[in-house]
């Protein structure tokens, strides 16, 4: 189920986990603060893509999209909402978490509600993307599940901005204008080809 | 009136209807028989409009069906369990309940879980049903959702023989109401005038 929250915390344990592992296998090299940035969107990434799969696969079972399709709301509609529901559980758990992996990271503290509001922002991103990716594999067809990947491209403007967000210096307020735009493009397209790929795909 | 004109469906290279041609009324039941594999559930996922016809039309009141005309009219209670296994009884029925556009009325559901379930802990997580409890979950719908169509899918299933009564008093209340009802099963409900259809 979507607030399973028992999920999310062993997903941030990953990721505090993963995140000192990358720290102690380094402590004698000084860390760029972009490496850093580049390790927490990256396992923020792999979080996303762990979750959604997981509430995709418990919440869009045949039998429940057939309960969603008689219902009174467009499949669209639902995907868009348990899609926001994910982004606010991650978005939480990693404010919740963000002070231990700035700690574990060596990240300067002065970045903190910047790269937290860079991360939700993103977050959205990765989640409506992910969705695409979940609505495909959950496919009854296994030779389609492989063509799941197609998805993972859209990832990459994401990662390379949230990088480069550290180069415009976090206070630009155009980092956040491009996660914001690219955020309202998934949003455009991501709840149609979920559900889509739900409808056609699962049944 | 629900009228299937000459359906046919296919899945790969494999025709699994073909031209069923069937019109049921209001106050119908009827009864779809057939062995294991032979469409049945298939049928009623094309009736409720989950899946493409390769070939026919299902129209109710004159208008072919699509996902308005569905989420208006129809109840769809499958062969599996849809409820989350995570939450509890209650908080299903409420999430169920809210998805199908009705505002839950906890008089009606403690009177409908009394009815089903007699003395029974609804705060109880799902996941620790018995098998049995489960499967009358998918009755409780039933009784809280109003709408004129039930597609039942083998909805006997699991259940003991006090609960298939139950199940059979509550389908002949339904048509008493003028309600339709289409149920795919291997069990003869022990209700007069139904009409069968067999896939053969």
């Amino acid at each position: 189920m979507l607030l399973k929250n028992s999920q999310t915390l062993i997903l941030f344990s990953f990721i505090i986990i993963a995140s000192s592992i990358f720290g102690l296998a380094l402590r004698y090299i000084q860390i760029d603060s972009k490496i850093s940035m580049t390790v927490i969107w990256i396992l923020l990434f792999l979080a996303v893509i762990i979750k959604v799969e997981k509430v995709y696969l418990e919440d869009f079972d045949d039998s429940k999209i057939q309960q969603y399709l008689t219902s009174v709301f467009a499949l669209e509609i639902i995907v868009f909402v348990k899609n926001i529901m994910i982004c606010l559980n991650l978005a939480l758990f990693f404010l919740l978490t963000s002070p231990l992996i700035f700690l574990i990271l060596s990240l300067n503290f002065k970045y903190f509600l910047q790269i937290n509001i860079l991360a939700s922002l993103s977050l959205l991103s990765l989640v409506f993307i992910s969705s695409i990716t979940a609505s495909i594999s959950n496919s009854k067809s296994n030779r389609l599940a492989i063509t799941s990947v197609v998805t993972l491209p859209l990832f990459i403007p994401i990662l390379i901005f949230s990088i480069g967000s550290l180069d415009m210096s976090l206070g630009d307020k155009n980092s956040y204008l491009f996660f914001f735009a690219y955020f309202l493009l998934n949003l455009a397209f991501s709840p149609l080809l979920t559900s889509f790929a739900l409808k056609k795909l699962s049944m | 009136m629900l009228k299937i004109s000459n359906l046919s469906f296919a899945r790969g290279n494999k025709l699994i209807l073909k031209n069923i041609n069937l019109s049921i009324s209001d106050s119908d039941i009827v009864l779809i028989k057939g062995p294991n594999g032979s469409g049945k559930s298939t049928l009623l996922s094309c009736l409720a409009n989950f899946i493409e016809p390769l070939e026919g039309t299902v129209e109710y009141c004159s208008e072919l069906i699509d996902q308005a005309i569905v989420s208006k009219n129809f109840i769809f209670i499958s062969e599996e369990n849809f409820a989350h296994e995570d939450l509890s009884v209650l908080e299903n029925i409420y999430y169920w309940l809210i998805i199908n556009g009705v505002t839950p009325d906890d008089e009606a559901i403690n009177k409908s879980i009394n009815y089903l379930y007699g003395e029974f802990d609804i705060n109880k997580k799902f996941l620790h049903l018995s098998f049995g409890q489960k499967r009358k979950m998918r009755m409780l719908f039933l009784l809280l959702i109003n709408k004129p169509i039930w597609i039942l899918d083998d909805p006997f299933n699991g259940l003991d023989e006090e609960s298939i009564n139950k199940l059979t008093k509550i389908m002949s209340m339904k048509r008493d109401q003028n309600g339709m009802i289409i149920i795919a099963t291997h069990i003869i409900p022990e209700l007069t005038g139904i009409k069968e259809y067999n896939l053969i």
